[in-house]
């Protein structure tokens, strides 16, 4: 009872995705301030596995390997996180509108981030403790969001959206207050909210992995029961699936992700929205094919809007978020029209 | 493994009670037709015997268990329910659509085991679906899609089967059609069904017995062609039924009082 081609086409998206993502990662590698050759760039990833020998020099090599990798690393697991969330969300709230930061995620993060710059931070620069108020800034406001409008039994997905919009408006007010009432982190905090991963290192990689690998794990382990949802709380419940225990999970685990990807990376929107939705314009609506490919085209995704962020004004940078909307928008567009029948 | 009983149930509507102090036991490996003027609580009625409502007081029994106690998956493979107007999810191959009846089977985390698809396979052959397979259920006509909903149901294999007005909806060949594969389910397998019904004639067709629900309480329970004929039916919907037999079946002409 298979379908060949449409098997057929799954794997030719996948296999374009991941092209794309290669060639997007030795691109990034390749371009900035200090421009190393392509070819050199594959000599020296070559190298490093043992095939041939390297023509960089030392001070390139430093620049490729403390500076350009990291970074790139850093972008894929943002993108790859942030997609799935999205999928997840929209899945469990069966709502396409719904974006990784629907319950509070983004006021909450930029509420810790403003507290962290405005607050306790100096007169320059981010402080180091930004990333981890901004976390616990985000955990709080879904936490608040799920006491409120998740918990019984009877609970639905319209009170946990509406518990998430007042929440978010409690938490951005306060958010804004903060912002306005010292001109001197003004500008930091409004860099900080449009995203940014220029403060990549190796160690926010290790720090950033082990979250990503179980929260996106838990969400593509979730694809069937997303699946199951998408006929409803009532008859999902009625098939078999606990709807109230599904849900927590699988909302814990995208807002945690979210929440860490969030926490080094700012506000990053949008692709949490538009990669999903492009991945079911090419491969349908089953999330057991949605959830792993959006993974793995939000990784691409992003590391292709931080490599034009990073050279299009070189040497000085575009914000991330700006990028992401900027040429995700019109692509989303195109893609939109090519496919008459959207699938919602 | 196809016992319902409901014990002094009391379902609340907001202030309202929408089910009052109701008890029925049905037959089991029977078919047992609600009917009642609309709002007078049929559909509470089965909701809260599939557990999605919270219930005031009393209990349902299925398979001699409460149901209000029994975890989701538990529950689901005692009984399926379809609501009265199932979500059409878009995008979903008919295949998967039925596949869905055996999540209860499979679990959340496992892919379908070879019981599962060779379950929801014999289902689709059974009700005609096999060349509507990967047709996307959206694009399904009414009565096409109807039928899946029903498969999904059978494919989760249990012995008790509540449907809250089946018939909605469709022309009268394919309201005939869902009857009759439902008539199959309980002549051949010994399936409870236990179905709201709007259309009394389909009733008296159709079901062996009949318990009428008025007021949010059972007014009448026995076998259809008496409850048919009883003043006490006629009542409730302030109209004058008269059972006219038709080679051998009854059916129900409503006259409006004057």
């Amino acid at each position: 009872m298979s379908q060949p081609p449409q098997r057929r086409r799954v794997v030719v998206v996948t296999l374009l995705i991941v092209v794309v993502l290669v060639t997007a990662m030795v691109t990034g590698l390749s371009l900035g301030p200090m421009n190393i050759p392509f070819g050199d760039i594959v000599g020296n990833v070559l190298s490093h596995l043992g095939l041939g020998h390297s023509v960089v020099s030392p001070t390139q090599s430093l620049v490729i390997w403390q500076i350009r990798a990291p970074r790139i690393i850093l972008g894929s697991l943002v993108g790859a996180m942030l997609a799935t969330a999205g999928a997840t969300y929209q899945g469990v709230f069966r709502n396409p509108l719904a974006d990784p930061y629907l319950l509070g995620v983004a006021a909450g993060a930029g509420l810790g981030a403003t507290i962290a710059i405005v607050d306790l931070g100096g007169t320059t620069g981010i402080p180091t403790w930004t990333p981890w108020l901004a976390f616990a800034g985000a955990m709080l406001a879904v936490a608040t969001t799920w006491t409120i409008g998740g918990r019984g039994r009877f609970a639905s997905s319209t009170t946990l959206i509406l518990a998430g919009v007042a929440v978010a408006a409690l938490c951005t007010s306060a958010q804004t207050y903060l912002q306005q009432s010292s001109t001197v982190s003004i500008a930091r905090v409004y860099i900080w909210l449009l995203g940014s991963l220029s403060g990549a290192s190796w160690s926010s990689v290790t720090l950033l992995l082990p979250y990503v690998i179980v929260c996106a794990g838990v969400c593509v382990a979730s694809a069937r029961a997303l699946d199951v949802l998408s006929v409803g709380d009532v008859e999902a419940r009625a098939l078999g699936l606990p709807v109230t225990q599904v849900r927590f999970v699988v909302i814990v685990a995208s807002s945690f992700g979210t929440a860490a990807v969030v926490s080094v990376a700012g506000l990053i929107g949008f692709v949490g929205i538009i990669v999903p939705h492009m991945v079911r314009l090419a491969v349908g609506t089953s999330y057991r094919r949605v959830l792993p490919i959006s993974l793995l085209g939000g990784a691409a995704f992003l590391v292709v809007a931080d490599t034009v962020a990073r050279v299009v004004m070189s040497p000085s940078e575009l914000p991330l978020g700006v990028v992401t909307a900027l040429v995700g928008a019109p692509v989303f567009v195109i893609i939109l029209n090519s496919r008459r029948r959207f699938v919602s | 493994m196809n016992r319902v009983s409901v014990e002094h149930l009391t379902v609340l509507g907001g202030p309202q009670e929408v089910v009052r102090d109701v008890t029925v036991t049905f037959r089991p490996g029977r078919w047992t037709a609600i009917v009642g003027p609309n709002g007078a609580g049929k559909t509470s009625l089965v909701e809260s015997m599939v557990a999605l409502r919270r219930v005031a007081s009393g209990s349902v029994s299925v398979a001699g268990k409460d149901v209000h106690s029994l975890r989701e998956r538990e529950r689901a493979r005692l009984v399926a329910f379809i609501p009265q107007n199932p979500v059409v999810p878009v995008g979903m191959s008919v295949v998967d659509y039925v596949g869905l009846g055996r999540t209860a089977h499979h679990g959340i985390l496992q892919a379908m085991a070879m019981a599962d698809t060779r379950a929801v396979e014999e289902v689709m052959k059974r009700l005609n679906l096999t060349n509507l397979a990967q047709r996307d259920v959206a694009t399904l006509s009414g009565g096409e899609c109807q039928r899946a909903v029903i498969a999904r149901a059978l494919a989760q294999a249990t012995q008790i089967l509540v449907l809250d007005e089946p018939t909605t909806g469709l022309d009268v060949r394919h309201q005939f059609e869902i009857m009759q594969l439902l008539r199959r389910e309980v002549d051949e397998c010994e399936v409870t069904v236990i179905s709201t019904l709007h259309d009394l004639s389909l009733a008296g067709q159709y079901a062996d017995e009949m318990v009428v629900i008025h007021d949010a309480r059972v007014v009448l329970h026995g076998p259809t062609s008496e409850v048919l004929r009883s003043p006490v039916l006629g009542d409730c919907y302030d109209m004058d039924l008269r059972v006219v037999e038709v080679d051998g079946r009854d059916v129900v002409v409503p006259i409006q009082r004057v």
